[in-house]
Parts: structure tokens; C-alpha cells; sequence
């Protein structure tokens, strides 16, 4: 079986041509081709797919006001999907199909850091655009490519910062910083360890532990011993559980705790009274709304969503949005641009930096592409549920800063 | 300083008698059935889960699935060993056969666990009231006091039963010695039946008491737990469930004193390092014995 042939037999049954190719009038131009792969299977299935609906989100939108202007005229956007099974061996060769046989203009990235470090080669040498959604890893913006944006997705080392300015806002002045030693969590603490002595802050602990530590105990009372008035501990959601449990149960009366995942659904339902006055945070919550300047806000996005996706067995996510929102800058870019060329697409890029705001958040960009706004909004899990302490563009309540004793609880 | 290292080892006493619970289970089967229960974990994990699923239905304080979780356990063990073991002990290497087949147990149990509760982690939210006690300078978590007491029972209780009752005396001389006690008549099928039922049971309690200590799990967090059990069960000594207690003791206070004075990240590190000591100096455990094979 012949390569090219191979590939089209691997990715038939989830090849979808998924809105707005079929309803293209005759008289129309051709419509602007956006490649795009999405898990089936495995490890970022779930992820994958709640990506692509927000994509398909923005399609809908744009597509319902005539499509893209470029060289004057209107054109419809199409996604072409094909699947990458979350296989990072896969990714390079999907994504070369989707340039050399299907021949799109440009392309969405895979989710993920691993996915797309491992897309971005294929599309770089490939000459074509690549816009970034979901992968956070500063290394792909190192790589001196040409051609890729991380339209939405905040770099690593950036992620954890909006709580260290939150905190700083509130008067903390010293911190206990523990985290897994995973990349992801590493990063993120790193980055905010980092703007925190920026910021004048004293990192009182600066301790890692391995995957699969089931006790706290120790880590948490480190932490009290020296000095903390806030604890900062980065660990994946069960872990986070567990900290949130034994912070409570070891009676350690921080002025504050931050916990990344403390605003997911699963956590708040699974911790109870352990997760109150954690702060944390997230992109997508009822009470996060951006003034947007392009795009749908938050409310109609989530509207769409439940019109377009009435049986989606979950709703829609952070990962949702953040797709979404690389949709809307995507536009943009090209509307800017006024071609699909991935040299004016870039030059576009970095022209809107610092001028948009989707449902997401801020955009901005530097040279590599590399993303350093749309930070997520710090949450506060109060008795009676969660509110956005910042930044104060979205933010729905002042922080309970100190948080109350457990005492007094 | 002082206060960290008493919290480290009243920590290490409580965690270590967890470890010790599943170390004993462990190598109670080990020592009479020679199966080497990779799935042990998955027993652990399976009565977290069954304290998850008795408290968010029945709202049934874990307390109360304990006697639950030990009767369940038991006669699925019952049930699993004539299921499982009786041809496997007719294989050339039962050793090496039970360890394959339990390991595609370990992965089946935490398939149909995934399946049920899907792969979110889970935690029971429940407290005692007070949810912690001042011992001394230091607070400790009521549900800890509440387990650590629990374990202090259970592994009375079955050191009683294995040294003074006649079932007990007859699993210990079949781990010593299994050939000899065949030739007095007493029925290893039954007796290794027994084991097997006990063993789970002692796991599935074990479980009830992580949720309570460790209050988030997950259908694949069952591997970490063999993991544990087989680090105690070498350490103390292959088939002798004193020797699992007093080394998941040793086990968990190296763990929580080294997190005392050293990085978190080097606790396993020093774990580890107790026990490729131990097999250097004394390869047979801490109070292993060599048995008449």
C-alpha cells in the first residue's frame, strides 16, 4: 500500500468535513481550509475532542457572518480533521497529509505540548501556518520556528503567575512553594517562584516530591515552619485533594492556600469544606467575563455549545475556550493579514498582539510566538461558592484575605 | 525542629501501620499459597472504593463499611481462590504463573474499578468531629488516631489467631513447612482457601482505612499499594506477617523522618534504601526464616 494511500485508510473513518463546505454556493469563493487533528483515542481523547468543539464553535460563528474577507471577497471556513490517536509518532506524518494532500491553508495545533513539539517540525519545514491552542511548554517557543502562534494558551512558566500576583495584591509577603516533579507543575512553579521575588516576596520553601507521594503531613507542616503566609503546593487534582484534606486536619492556619485545580468541578464535589478558601484557577466559569472585543462572549460561547452539542457528554471546558479563542484571534490574523500566506499570517500575528480580547482572555504575543497574556482568573472557593478574586477586570469579589482560622470556621 | 520530628514520627507509626496492615495481608498469602499477588493493591484500592460507594449512596460512615468491607472481601477471596488457584498450583512455577495471572488480575480489577467510577480521582468527604486532636504540641487527624487504632487491633488480632488458636498454628506450619503438614492429614485446600479469603479481607479493610488516611484514590492508584506491600514483605522477612509489621513500621517512620530532613522527593530514596541494605546484610528479612522446602 503506497503512503499517501496508507494515511487516507488511516484516517477515513474520522475524516469529517465538519461545517461549512457543504452549504459553500457554487458562486462562492472556495473556502479557507484549516487542518486539524484530533484524538480518537488515548491519552488526550477527552481533551482533544472538547478542543475541537470549541473550534467547531467558532467555525459555526464565523461561517453564520459570511466567513473571511480576504483579497476582498468572503470565504467560508472548513476544518479538516483527521486523527492522530494522542500518538506523538503519528502527529508529524497526519499533519504532513493534511498539508500535502489535503492542502489546507493553514493549521490548527494538536492538543498538548507533546502533540504539537511534535506537529510544529512538520508544519514549519512544510512553510505553513500553525496556530497554537493548547500547548504551554516554553520549549517549542525556543526552537526558533517562523510560523507558529500560541493564539490562547499561556506558556508554562507563565501559568502560575496570575496567583502570585493575586497574592502579592492581597498583602502576602511570604511564601512556601512545594511542588511534583513532573514538567508541567515544575514549570509552572518555577515561573512563579520566579516573578515572586520579582515582586519582593520572600520564598520561605522551595521543596519538589516525587509522583505518587500519598502523605503531606510533613510537606505541609515544612511549610508552616517556615514562616508561609501563603502555601502554593503544585501536584495534579488527587494529590491536590488529599493536600486540601491534611492542610485541614493538621490544623495549619495559612493566610492563604493556592491549589491549581481547586476550582475544577471534580475537586469542588469531591473535597467538600476541605477546599473552602482554597484559591485557584480557571478559564471557563460563569463568573469569568471578559469585555470582549471580538468574538462571542462567554455566555454566547457556551449558548453555542449547548445548541451545537446538545449530547456532548460533558460540557464545555477550559480547553472549550481556549480552542474557541484561537478561532476568533485566527480571524483576525487572516482579516489583517488579507492572505493566507504564513509570513503575513505571523507578521499579522504579532500586529494584533496586545489588541484583542476574546472570551478567553487578553491576547498578547512576542516574537516566537510564545503567549503571555489570556491568563487564567484566579477563583476563591467561599462557603457559598466560587468567585473570581482576579485579576480585577473580571474579578466578581474581593479576596477573603486572611482566610479565617480553622478555629473559626 | 523538634516539633517537625515529632510530627514525623507519629506520622510514620500511623502510615507505617497502613504499610504494615498491607504488608501482612500480603505475606500471609505469599507464605502459604506461594502466590505472589500482584492484584493485592487492587483488593486495597477495591475497598476504598466500596467505603466510596457505601458513603456517597447509603451515606454510611466508613466506620461502618468496615465490617462490611472485611465480610465482602472475605468471601470474594472464598470465592476467588477456587475461581483461580487450585490449577494454578499444579503448574510447573507456581511462583511465576501466579505472579503473571495476578498481574493480569491487577490490571482487569483496575479496569472494571475505571469502568464503574471512571478515572477521576475520588475522595470521601467525610470528618470525624473534632476532624483533629492536640497530642502533645502537635495536631493529629482524628480519622489517623481512629486508623492507627484500628491497625493496633487487627494486627493483634491476627497474631493471636496465628499463634494461639489451632487455624492459626496450621497456616504458620504451612508456611514453614507445607509438605509436613500435608502428611498430618490437615486439608491445604481448605486451609490455603482460608488464606487466600483472609488475606483479602485484611486487604478490603485496609482500603477503608486508606480512604480515610490518604483521602484521594483513584481506580489506578492499586499499583503504588503492591509496590508498598512487596517492599514490607521483603523487608520483613518472606511469609512472616511479625516481620511485615514491624517492617512496614520501620518502613513508614524512615519515610516520614527523612521528609523531615531531607527534600520530600528523597523519602522514597531513603525507603528503597533500607531495604537493598537489609537484603544486603540479611537477605532472608528482618526476621525471615528458612523454610523447609
Amino acid at each position: 500500500m503506497q503512503r499517501r494511500t496508507f494515511l487516507l485508510a488511516l484516517a477515513a473513518p474520522v475524516l469529517m468535513v465538519t461545517i461549512g463546505a457543504s452549504t459553500a454556493s457554487a458562486q462562492a469563493d472556495k473556502p479557507i481550509r484549516i487542518g486539524m487533528t484530533v484524538s480518537s483515542a488515548g491519552t488526550f481523547a477527552l481533551a482533544a475532542q472538547s478542543g475541537h468543539r470549541g473550534a467547531q464553535i467558532w467555525v459555526d460563528d464565523v461561517n453564520s457572518r459570511g466567513g473571511i474577507a480576504v483579497g476582498g471577497k468572503k470565504r467560508k471556513v472548513e476544518l479538516v480533521i483527521l486523527d492522530d490517536r494522542s500518538d506523538k509518532q503519528l502527529v508529524p506524518r497526519v499533519y504532513e497529509t493534511l498539508i500535502k494532500d489535503e492542502k489546507v491553508d493553514l493549521v490548527f495545533g494538536p492538543f498538548g505540548s507533546t502533540l504539537t513539539a511534535a506537529a510544529a517540525n512538520t508544519t514549519e519545514t512544510n512553510g505553513t501556518f500553525m496556530v497554537i491552542w493548547s500547548a504551554s511548554a516554553d520549549s517549542i517557543y525556543k526552537q526558533g520556528y517562523k510560523y507558529i502562534v500560541s493564539a490562547t494558551q499561556i506558556a508554562g512558566t507563565l501559568l502560575g503567575q496570575p496567583a502570585v500576583r493575586a497574592l502579592h495584591s492581597m498583602g502576602v509577603k511570604k511564601v512556601a512553594f512545594a511542588y511534583v516533579d513532573e514538567p508541567f507543575p515544575a514549570a509552572l512553579t518555577q515561573g512563579a517562584i520566579d516573578l515572586a521575588k520579582q515582586l519582593g516576596m520572600q520564598v520561605t520553601m522551595d521543596e519538589k516530591f516525587a509522583k505518587g507521594t500519598k502523605d503531606f503531613n510533613i510537606l505541609i507542616q515544612k511549610a508552616k515552619a517556615s514562616g508561609a503566609e501563603a502555601f502554593y503546593p503544585t501536584a495534579y487534582e488527587g494529590d491536590q485533594m488529599t493536600i486540601a484534606r491534611q492542610i485541614r486536619e493538621t490544623n495549619a492556619d495559612f493566610k492563604a492556600v493556592y491549589l491549581v485545580y481547586a476550582s475544577q468541578p471534580q475537586f469542588l464535589q469531591q473535597s467538600g469544606k476541605d477546599g473552602h478558601y482554597v484559591f485557584s484557577q480557571t478559564l471557563l466559569h460563569e463568573k469569568i467575563n471578559w469585555k470582549v472585543t471580538h468574538g462571542l462572549n462567554r455566555a454566547q460561547m457556551v449558548a453555542s455549545y449547548n445548541r451545537l452539542f446538545p449530547n456532548a457528554q460533558y460540557p464545555g471546558d477550559f480547553q472549550t475556550i481556549l480552542a474557541y479563542g484561537a478561532g476568533v484571534i485566527t480571524e483576525e490574523m487572516i482579516k489583517t493579514a488579507d492572505s493566507l500566506d504564513a509570513a503575513k499570517l505571523k507578521a499579522a500575528a504579532l500586529k494584533l498582539s496586545g489588541k484583542i480580547v476574546t472570551a478567553t482572555g487578553e491576547y498578547q504575543i512576542d516574537e516566537t510566538g510564545k503567549q503571555y497574556k489570556n491568563e487564567f482568573s484566579i477563583m476563591q472557593t467561599l462557603p457559598n461558592g466560587l468567585e473570581v478574586v482576579y485579576p480585577p477586570a473580571v474579578a466578581t469579589a474581593k479576596p477573603v484575605y486572611p482566610v479565617p482560622v480553622f478555629a473559626k470556621r | 525542629m523538634e516539633i517537625l520530628v515529632l510530627n514525623g514520627i507519629v506520622n510514620g507509626l500511623i502510615v507505617g501501620g497502613i504499610y504494615a496492615l498491607i504488608g501482612m495481608s500480603l505475606t500471609l498469602l505469599y507464605g502459604v499459597l506461594r502466590i505472589v499477588n500482584f492484584a493485592h493493591g487492587e483488593f486495597v484500592i477495591g475497598g476504598s472504593f466500596l467505603a466510596y460507594a457505601l458513603f456517597s449512596n447509603l451515606g454510611l460512615a466508613p466506620l461502618f463499611s468496615l465490617p462490611v468491607a472485611a465480610l465482602s472481601f472475605f468471601a470474594m477471596g472464598w470465592g476467588a481462590y477456587y475461581l483461580l488457584l487450585p490449577r494454578l498450583q499444579k503448574s510447573d512455577d507456581p511462583e511465576i504463573m501466579s505472579f503473571l495471572m495476578m498481574y493480569g488480575v491487577s490490571i482487569a480489577l483496575a479496569a472494571v474499578m475505571l469502568l464503574i467510577f471512571e478515572a477521576d480521582s475520588r475522595s470521601i468527604d467525610y470528618s470525624f468531629t473534632p476532624i483533629s486532636m492536640k497530642v502533645g504540641p502537635i495536631y493529629v487527624s482524628t480519622a489517623r488516631i481512629v486508623a492507627f487504632g484500628i491497625v493496633i487491633v487487627l494486627a493483634a488480632a491476627l497474631t493471636w489467631f496465628l499463634f494461639r488458636t489451632l487455624p492459626g498454628k496450621a497456616l504458620r506450619a504451612t508456611i514453614m513447612n507445607p509438605e509436613a503438614i500435608k502428611i498430618v492429614g490437615v486439608d491445604v485446600v481448605k486451609l490455603s482457601a482460608f488464606a487466600f479469603a483472609l488475606a483479602s479481607a485484611i486487604a478490603g479493610v485496609t482500603g477503608v482505612l486508606v480512604a480515610l488516611v490518604f483521602p484521594a484514590f483513584n481506580p489506578f492508584s492499586g499499583a503504588e499499594y503492591s509496590i508498598i506491600g512487596f517492599i514490607v514483605v521483603v523487608l520483613g522477612g518472606l511469609g512472616n506477617p511479625l516481620g511485615a509489621l514491624l517492617a512496614g513500621i520501620l518502613y513508614g517512620l524512615a519515610e516520614q523522618l527523612a521528609t523531615v530532613f531531607l527534600p520530600q522527593a528523597m523519602a522514597p530514596i531513603v525507603g528503597f534504601g533500607i531495604l537493598v541494605a537489609v537484603i544486603l546484610i540479611r537477605p532472608t528479612g528482618l526476621m525471615g526464616w528458612r523454610a523447609q522446602r
